[in-house]
């Protein structure tokens, strides 16, 4: 299995997160309200492309009255590829993560 | 919400804009904008402006490697298509490849030889603060500069402007005897200077104190070569050397310093106090070169104000005539000299020279880079197809114009490493005939890597260029319709380019054989004395020894005479002097004199021709201290009856004993100047021999030699050798402009081969055409030839002009110089029209002779 790297992973849950309303900039918002640090907007763009040619992501141009004066916005939406993904990701991490109280506990009380 | 007024800054977007491809780009910019549009509004301008910003910095290297990561798979496509292409069209690629190659090795080692001049003198550390002095003076309605000052100019400049930290004298001449022990030599350069010399320049001492090691007048500083020559393995401080001028004076070694590096303008073998030269320190006499030092950047214009009127205030005579000092840089020295008389100055060049060369070169290279674009457009024709398939499949223009582009970059890109390689194994050749001591290493400087590097981004873009953005501009609908641009598109401009091509050449062309003609005038021009069969042989002694060497010498039938002597046109002449009085002489008369110490017989060994009076002679002892004169001195001093007037040079009394025919001791650049001949047993032995039987009187020399001169190993030269040194400077010149235009001749010509080439093979079926309907193939050829000479023609009316004011604003150099007749230029008209026949003939011969059924035949 190919596995994305945490920055693409991350940007997939997002926009999966969003839903209907993700594109750039409201990706980089979450991303910039959940890490607390500011992405750029180019490494978003070009990790968003490399996802799509995966077939993770699809985008779609729509337009939205409320915002930008009607002018249309390209919005991404994830591909049922792209879920797929995201649940093997998360068995590998639930897998990694089983038992990760007890194993931290037993390096932090040798110390 | 939104408030579209607020964009962000342009310069960022159009960035951006550039970074993304075209489908991406308007989302992506509206995406930012609305990002931005929203910080500003929440946080304000300042803090946006600057979000902005860091966003753009983080962005960019991103994109950037997107980018280029997305783009090497079309990128190794091309690099395939543009090798295969090169390799299918031998022949184009061999003449692209040979002319951009001999073009670019033209530059690089143009390039590398700048670099070399250009690094004249800047070893010292004070590079940018000293100065050399240099002085205009009018006298007689004639107008010199030179660098020779009064002796005491220095100091006064020193003492009185705080400005100037340090001053010193430099007069760099040989023929003083330096002895140690049994080992005496003549031929070594001594530099006569003050203390401040060391402090001043950085030739490094090796030992002794610098401090002090020339305040003493009897100290001498050796450099490390003539140390090694005296004193081989001992520590030479403290030793004595013996220097012999006019008499003996001991000197005290005490300092050693570096040889001087080549690229040095002042060049010694030996250092010592200017007062063993010359004691006087009267503003009247001026012959002394003078050095100075600032402790910060002077204004040089405002300084030359400033001591304006030093040689009012100073002179005691007032008759020095009209005499202003200027500063010249350091910078200056080694190629922007501009001075009349400049002997000391080593390796001096004209930048007047480096321009032509450099500008020869850039011919080359433009004629090579001409080749490449002509056979470029007229190879069109035959890749329109491939451009129209590739269009059809979806090429965009810019992947085509990055393809030729690409394949343009391939071409340079083997012809600069062809060159790189023909540099490394021709510079040895280029250092022989330049006389330089160039290296390859030279080369490897960041700068001039990087220009080397730029300049072949330059040359792939140029010459890729027109192809590029022509064959990129096709349509394709228009190209299956049986209607090609490429046959009539580009053809102006190719006709232009090669118009150009011939200007260039014809100019090139008609230099060198104005170079080559007036270089064999000058050897072929009767300098007023015969430097043939003169043997110069090293022989010093006193004039006791000398007559015994003499006599011994004439023994043999061989030897018709000898005598000493300064060798004129040889550099031998001593530094022009105004320290000259004479019987009759008028205040307002400042003349300059060239000089020459001579010994009896000279006349003999020159065969001079004797005028008026007589010349030195055994018989009259009193010569000694007597003078010779030439015509155009006695005739611009004005006197009548010169024989027996009183006459002085340096303070000697003595009188006129002899007037000769002028002869000349100066190149043939400047006219004849006064000269004087004057008593001096210190300069090289010359023996007059008959012309036959050479060998035998050279063995003769020999045995001499050895009696008197065991030690040293027997040396001679033939006068004429020597005087062919004269000249050696305009015969390199001369050299490198020839190799320079073969080259620029051969690419030429192998272009229009190849030019030729591709249009008769396009021409093809149109000659099968005309054969059918009865064309002689005379008359298919006429057809190729008019279109060629008309252009020759054109460049003709063009070149000509601009080949004549070249030649003629050159030969103004010459004070004498050949007869510049319309023959060169008939010469150099043929020359080029029957090549550019045997070319045509050639090329048009091979399609016209084509049977008619095979070339009509379809592809």
């Amino acid at each position: 299995m190919k596995l994305l790297s945490r920055h693409e992973e991350l940007i997939l849950l997002t926009v999966l997160k969003l839903q209907d309303n993700a594109y750039l900039v409201t990706i980089k918002d979450e991303l910039t309200k959940l890490t607390e640090v500011e992405p750029a907007f180019g490494t978003i763009h070009v990790s968003l492309n490399r996802l799509k040619k995966q077939g993770l992501i699809n985008t779609n141009v729509g337009t939205s009255m409320s915002k930008r004066g009607g002018r249309a916005i390209k919005y991404y939406r994830i591909s049922k590829q792209g879920i797929k993904v995201l649940e093997k990701i998360r068995d590998v991490q639930e897998e990694l993560y089983l038992n990760f109280e007890k194993l931290s506990q037993k390096i932090l009380a040798a110390k | 919400m939104k408030n579209y007024n607020s964009m962000p800054p342009k310069i960022g977007q159009w960035i951006l804009k550039n970074l993304l491809s075209l489908e991406e780009r308007k989302f992506f910019l509206e995406d930012i904008e609305e990002a931005y549009s929203m910080m500003l509004s929440s946080k304000g301008y300042p803090f946006s402006l600057f979000w902005y910003w860091k966003q753009l910095i983080k962005t960019i290297p991103v994109l950037l490697a997107d980018k280029i990561n997305g783009s090497t798979a079309m990128f190794i496509n091309y690099l395939k298509i543009g090798i295969r292409n090169i390799l299918k069209q031998k022949l184009y690629s061999f003449i692209n490849i040979t002319g951009l190659s001999i073009g670019l090795a033209c530059c690089l080692m143009i390039m590398i030889w700048v670099q070399y001049e250009m690094s004249f003198d800047k070893f010292h550390q004070n590079y940018d603060n000293l100065y050399r002095i240099i002085t205009d003076w009018e006298y007689n309605g004639r107008k010199t500069t030179e660098t020779l000052n009064p002796m005491p100019l220095g100091d006064e400049l020193k003492n009185n402007y705080p400005e100037i930290t340090h001053s010193t004298r430099y007069m760099e001449w040989s023929q003083f005897g330096v002895e140690y022990d049994d080992k005496i030599r003549f031929d070594l350069k001594v530099g006569f200077v003050d203390q401040d010399f060391i402090e001043m320049f950085s030739f490094p001492l090796m030992s002794g104190n610098p401090e002090n090691c020339l305040l003493e007048k009897n100290s001498a500083v050796l450099t490390e070569k003539t140390a090694n020559y005296y004193f081989g393995n001992d520590d030479p401080i403290g030793k004595t050397i013996i220097f012999e001028n006019n008499d003996k004076k001991p000197l005290n070694v005490t300092g050693i310093i570096k040889d001087p590096p080549d690229n040095s303008h002042m060049q010694f073998d030996m250092l010592v106090h200017i007062y063993n030269l010359s004691h006087s320190e009267e503003w009247d006499s001026q012959s002394w070169g003078t050095y100075i030092l600032s402790n910060k950047e002077i204004n040089a214009d405002s300084f030359e104000d400033k001591i304006a009127g030093l040689y009012e205030t100073h002179s005691e005579t007032q008759n020095i005539g009209k005499m202003k000092s200027r500063l010249q840089p350091m910078e200056d020295i080694h190629m922007r000299s501009g001075l009349d008389d400049d002997s000391s100055n080593y390796y001096m060049i004209d930048i007047k020279d480096m321009y032509i060369f450099i500008s020869i070169a850039v011919i080359v290279f433009v004629i090579a880079c001409i080749n490449f674009m002509c056979m470029a457009t007229a190879r069109s024709v035959k890749r329109e197809k491939e451009v129209g398939v590739r269009k059809i499949s979806g090429a965009l223009r810019s992947d085509l114009i990055k393809q030729f582009m690409g394949e343009s970059f391939i071409l340079v890109l083997f012809s600069l490493f062809s060159a790189l390689i023909i540099v490394y194994i021709f510079l040895p050749a280029f250092n022989d005939i330049s006389g330089k001591e160039i290296n390859f290493s030279l080369l490897n400087k960041w700068h001039l890597l990087i220009s080397v590097g730029l300049f072949t981004l330059i040359t792939a873009f140029l010459s890729g260029s027109y192809p590029a953005l022509f064959l990129s501009s096709i349509k394709p609908v228009r190209l299956f319709h049986g209607k090609s641009e490429g046959k009539t598109k580009g053809v102006n401009l190719r006709k232009s380019l090669v118009t150009l091509q011939y200007s260039f050449t014809i100019v090139l062309l008609i230099a060198s054989m104005v170079l080559f003609r007036q270089l064999s005038f000058i050897s072929s021009k009767d300098l007023g004395y015969d430097h043939k069969d003169i043997i110069t042989l090293g022989l010093h002694g006193n004039a006791q020894r000398i007559e015994s060497i003499r006599s011994e010498l004439l023994k043999h039938k061989n030897v018709i005479n000898v005598s000493k002597g300064a060798l004129p046109s040889y550099g031998d002449k001593g530094h022009p002097t105004n320290r000259v009085d004479w019987e009759g002489k008028t205040s307002d008369q400042l003349m300059n004199f060239d000089w020459l110490g001579v010994y009896y017989d000279y006349d003999k060994i020159f065969k001079l021709n004797i005028k008026e009076g007589r010349f030195f002679s055994r018989e009259h002892p009193s010569d000694t201290s007597n003078y010779v004169l030439n015509e155009t001195a006695i005739r611009e001093m004005g006197i009548d009856d010169p024989i027996g007037k009183r006459f002085s040079l340096f303070n000697t009394e003595g009188v006129i004993v002899g007037v000769i025919e002028d002869i000349h001791v100066s190149s043939l650049r400047a006219k004849i100047k006064p000269t004087v001949f004057t008593y001096s047993i210190y300069f090289g032995m010359n023996v007059r021999i008959q012309p036959e039987n050479q060998d035998e009187t050279i063995k003769h020399l020999q045995s001499v030699w050895e009696k008197f001169e065991p030690v040293e190993p027997f040396s001679y030269r033939f006068y004429d050798e020597r005087i062919n040194r004269m000249y050696a400077n305009e015969r390199k010149t001369g050299t490198i402009i020839r190799y320079f235009t073969v080259l620029a001749i051969v690419v030429f010509f192998l272009g229009l081969f190849g030019l030729i080439g591709f249009i008769s093979e396009q021409r093809t079926k149109e000659i099968g055409i005309r054969k059918v309907l009865g064309a002689s193939i005379s008359g298919i050829t006429a057809m190729v030839y008019k279109d060629f000479i008309k252009l020759l023609l054109y460049a003709s009316v063009f070149s000509f002009p601009v080949g004549y004011y070249f030649s003629i604003n050159w030969l103004e150099n010459y004070a004498y110089r050949f007869n510049l007749n319309i023959w060169i230029f008939v010469l150099t008209f043929i020359f080029i029209f029957a090549f550019t026949f045997v070319i045509i003939f050639y090329q048009t011969i091979k399609v016209a002779r084509l049977n008619p059924v095979d070339s009509l035949r379809y592809e």
